[in-house]
């Protein structure tokens, strides 16, 4: 009943917004990207997208529980099965184990609850004076989102995840964390200044590690981080401006991320290798593929009037009123993620033209002119 | 106006930049093999295209449950060693070039490209590299020469910083820097003049002696026909190429480079796509797949983004496997590298010149140089052309030395008129039959494929400056320190040899 109230009132309806944008990129995909053994490719991602509209659509804690669960396998078996190195292994394991281990004790917490107040919907009516238990109760939708220290899966899983699993993953499987935070309706009761450190330096972190990455999708990975921190702070200030910029970034995020996710597949397909020193200067090569680099870089940043724009204005909003230092402190993420954006952007689409595809100078100064090779030496240093 | 003609498709809008290129590279193939209205044959032979199931990517659910470990223990030996998969670059031949390419590469970039040697013999029992006489000398005549062996020396003296590893102890590469003599007769005394004068230029440390000096300061020599000869008095010798080799690939160990014994059998292109513009298709492939035969006989995929080929002697024909040589267009230029058998025999004389003995080098081409302080010398010399050995294996002519080799010997130096020929090997030249010079950079049409081979006999003095500039190439896209641009393999194309004078 209350979930339902919530859905009307709050306009829930963006977590299944998020499902069909994400659904409209996999049948894009679908057509583009060839891969092997199709059948089997569409029937696990079809399930998968099933089990998220389950996540998003059901009325019932449990079933949202088990539908979060369950959303695991078809993700799993993607990376195992599509991805490419045999990386992948330990990544899977991480996702896995972190994923499990973590939501061990939500569901724990369900169980007592159901048998307590014979209702599956959780309610903290600040019955629950025990730390302990609030922090585990969240702490499987922390790890999903991921909070900085429980963040070690997500790299790790969306670069070894082929494309499609890399994009379900940035844009949904995220967001049923900061889905389930917000269903949970905890994080308003309990001002947790340690979570708010937490969120706040850890995002700060993960901007600097972007900055040091040499693999792209590992960029984009972690750049996830930084903005779902965003996320956990915003509802943690328990305003409902804050809260809004939370569900904004949310929807943004998955918008952008898998599109960056899907362009970085794109170079990858041409130049396989994932490396920023392989791919570079692609703006000679795909000029108006760098256009829409550009743009969702710019998106990502908070480039206005984008959707995360939007939802970095209302946090502001929403945090001035309430304390300085996280303003401070949030500002200084934003800053560093659209560091990080400006990077990704020009080192991918600028930068010295490789040699591995510039162009054949010889054609242009005719090839049987050429007396003695002691001529110029600029043909080569041709950018 | 003619630049112009050839400039402006570029600026267009109907070409792209990479269609453009492809127009520009089709003009010079060869098409008149091609019958009329068979440019539609490629769209649709590419139509009926069933995307099949490749190695690379095995069943999913069955590789999902492999990897849980949910299969019988029999599919899991199936599953290969530690051959990796994928990688960014790709060395084929694991020799002191490549190893120096890999050094150079992860020593710029440590975790910024995922580096793989793959190495037939991890033994190095038939390397070019172990069997080298080990010379190291700045007497070329082509300047870019001069300046990779000078940066070699360099390398060596500087050894302990370029290749130290935190917690092991220092490389011993053994530089004995007793230099080259370069012996020339009235014939050739002009042009050894003017080459000490370039070399001195370009920073090496020659000293030309006249006949007199020569005696005076090596009386073991005998100066008849001599007019005069060319010392290098500083940076050059001879070291231990096994502890080069060693030392370089420990250090690539250390920084995260892969080494995998397996034999290189096939290069599959990637078809990335056809261009159609105007009246033209093309094609567009590259080569990303290697495939690699271990020692159990298995053939194991490994996909690459750049791949530089230092494969010695060999080198020829893993670029055929690529499809350099024998193909259509630019195609049927091969990369012009075959073997050359050369034999080192090693002598001991009671009276020979003793310590203060440079690796002379007489003007009919035969050459020694002391070895270890026991009165013994590694001879040799290069035989004519017509007189190539077969190289088909390593097996020694002793008749070689005994016909070819002593009589000049013992002309140069009288006391090796009584000498023992203690032991012989035989080691392979990975010779350029184009114009016997190393060639550097990327294929033409293949850019992602890099060569560094055809050194001819210098490949060990030249090996640290060479994998210095393929890295430069490869990250930089420009030569940065020496610019060897001379050296690249479109000069075949343009049928402009490089001449060194100064081959042994």
């Amino acid at each position: 009943m209350l979930m339902y109230k919530l859905m009307s009132e709050f306009h829930l309806e963006w977590g299944i917004t998020l499902l069909t944008l994400n659904f409209s990129y996999f049948l894009f995909n679908s057509y583009q990207i060839k891969a092997n053994w199709p059948l089997s490719y569409s029937t696990i991602l079809v399930s998968l997208f099933v089990l998220l509209w389950l996540t998003f659509t059901t009325q019932s804690f449990i079933l949202f529980y088990v539908f979060f669960e369950c959303s695991l396998i078809p993700t799993i078996i993607l990376i195992l099965g599509w991805g490419y190195q045999p990386e992948r292994l330990p990544a899977s394991y991480y996702f896995l184990f972190y994923t499990l281990l973590s939501s061990l004790p939500l569901l724990f917490i369900i169980i007592a609850h159901t048998s307590i107040y014979s209702s599956s919907f959780l309610q903290f009516w600040g019955n629950f004076m025990d730390k302990m238990i609030f922090l585990l109760a969240i702490l499987s939708f922390l790890v999903k989102l991921p909070v900085y220290f429980a963040h070690i899966w997500l790299p790790k899983a969306h670069v070894e995840a082929p494309v499609t699993g890399s994009m379900v993953l940035a844009a949904i499987l995220l967001k049923l964390g900061g889905y389930g935070l917000y269903l949970v309706q905890v994080l308003n009761i309990y001002s947790e200044t340690t979570l708010m450190g937490v969120c706040l330096m850890g995002g700060i972190f993960s901007c600097l590690i972007c900055l040091r990455q040499s693999d792209v999708k590992s960029l984009i990975a972690y750049s996830s981080v930084a903005h779902m921190s965003f996320v956990i702070l915003g509802m943690l200030m328990s305003c409902t401006y804050t809260n809004m910029s939370s569900i904004l970034m949310m929807v943004s995020h998955g918008i952008c991320s898998s599109g960056l996710f899907y362009l970085s597949y794109l170079f990858y397909a041409r130049i396989w290798s994932r490396s920023f020193l392989l791919t570079r200067s692609m703006i000679s090569l795909f000029p108006y593929l760098c256009f829409w680099w550009l743009s969702l870089s710019f998106l990502n940043m908070g480039l206005p009037p984008s959707l995360n724009f939007f939802s970095e204005m209302y946090f502001f909003i929403g945090a001035f009123s309430l304390d300085w230092m996280v303003v401070g402190l949030s500002g200084i993420l934003c800053f560093l993620s659209s560091c990080y954006c400006i990077y990704l952007y020009s080192s991918t689409s600028h930068g010295e033209s490789l040699y591995i595809f510039k162009l054949i100078s010889m054609q242009l100064k005719g090839m049987y002119n050429r007396k003695s090779s002691s001529d110029s030496v600029t043909d080569f240093n041709f950018r | 106006m003619r630049h112009l003609r050839r400039i402006l498709p570029l600026f267009s809008n109907k070409y792209s930049i990479v269609s453009a290129r492809s127009c520009q590279v089709r003009r010079y193939c060869d098409t008149s093999d091609k019958k009329k209205g068979d440019e539609f044959s490629l769209l649709k032979s590419n139509v009926n295209n069933k995307i099949e199931p490749n190695v690379l990517v095995p069943n999913p659910v069955e590789r999902t449950l492999k990897s849980m470990g949910l299969m019988e223990k029999e599919e899991f030996d199936n599953i290969d060693p530690d051959i990796p998969r994928f990688c960014d670059v790709v060395i084929i031949g694991g020799g002191v070039v490549g190893s120096s390419v890999a050094y150079w590469l992860k020593e710029s970039v440590p975790d910024g490209l995922e580096v793989v040697v793959v190495e037939k013999d991890l033994t190095y029992s038939k390397a070019s590299t172990t069997l080298s006489v080990g010379g190291i000398r700045q007497q070329f005549s082509i300047p870019e020469n001069i300046q990779m062996s000078l940066f070699g020396a360099e390398f060596l003296r500087n050894a302990n910083r370029y290749l130290n590893c935190d917690d092991l102890l220092p490389p011993e590469i053994q530089f004995h820097p007793h230099g080259y003599l370069y012996l020339a007769s009235e014939a050739g005394a002009e042009k050894l003049m003017e080459n000490v004068t370039v070399q001195n230029d370009f920073g090496a440390k020659v000293a030309l002696l006249t006949a007199g000096q020569l005696k005076s300061k090596f009386p073991w020599i005998s100066t008849e026909g001599v007019a005069c000869g060319a010392y290098g008095l500083e940076n050059e010798g001879w070291f231990d190429p096994w502890s080069l080799l060693s030392a370089l690939r420990r250090k690539n160990h250390y920084l995260g480079t892969e080494y995998v014994e397996g034999e290189v059998v096939g290069v599959e292109d990637l078809h990335l796509g056809v261009n159609y513009s105007g009246q033209e298709i093309m094609e567009s492939r590259a080569p990303r797949d290697l495939r690699i035969r271990t020692k159990d006989g298995k053939v194991y995929p490994l996909r690459f983004a750049v791949a530089v080929i230092c494969a010695g002697h060999a080198s020829g024909e893993v670029a055929k496997m690529m499809g350099i040589g024998g193909g259509n267009g630019l195609f049927v230029v091969p990369v012009p590298v075959e073997p050359r058998k050369r034999y080192v025999y090693c002598v001991h004389s009671q009276d020979g010149p003793g310590l203060d003995c440079p690796l002379v080098v007489d003007p009919s081409g035969v050459y020694f140089r002391r070895e270890g302080m026991a009165g013994h010398y590694l001879v040799g010399s290069s035989p004519e052309e017509h007189e190539e050995p077969p190289t088909d294996n390593l097996d020694v002519d002793d008749n070689f030395f005994q016909e070819k080799i002593w009589p000049k010997l013992a002309e140069r130096v009288p006391s090796f008129n009584s000498l023992k020929v203690k032991s012989a090997w035989a080691g392979h030249y990975d010779y350029n039959t184009y114009d016997q010079n190393a060639i550097l950079g990327p294929h033409p049409i293949h850019r992602n494929v890099f060569f560094a081979t055809g050194f001819s006999g210098h490949g060990l003095q030249q090996a640290p400056a060479a994998g210095r500039a393929v890295a430069e190439l490869i990250i930089h896209s420009r030569y940065q320190t020496l610019d060897l641009t001379r050296f690249r393999f479109e000069r075949i194309l343009y049928n402009d040899r490089l001449i060194e004078t100064n081959i042994v």
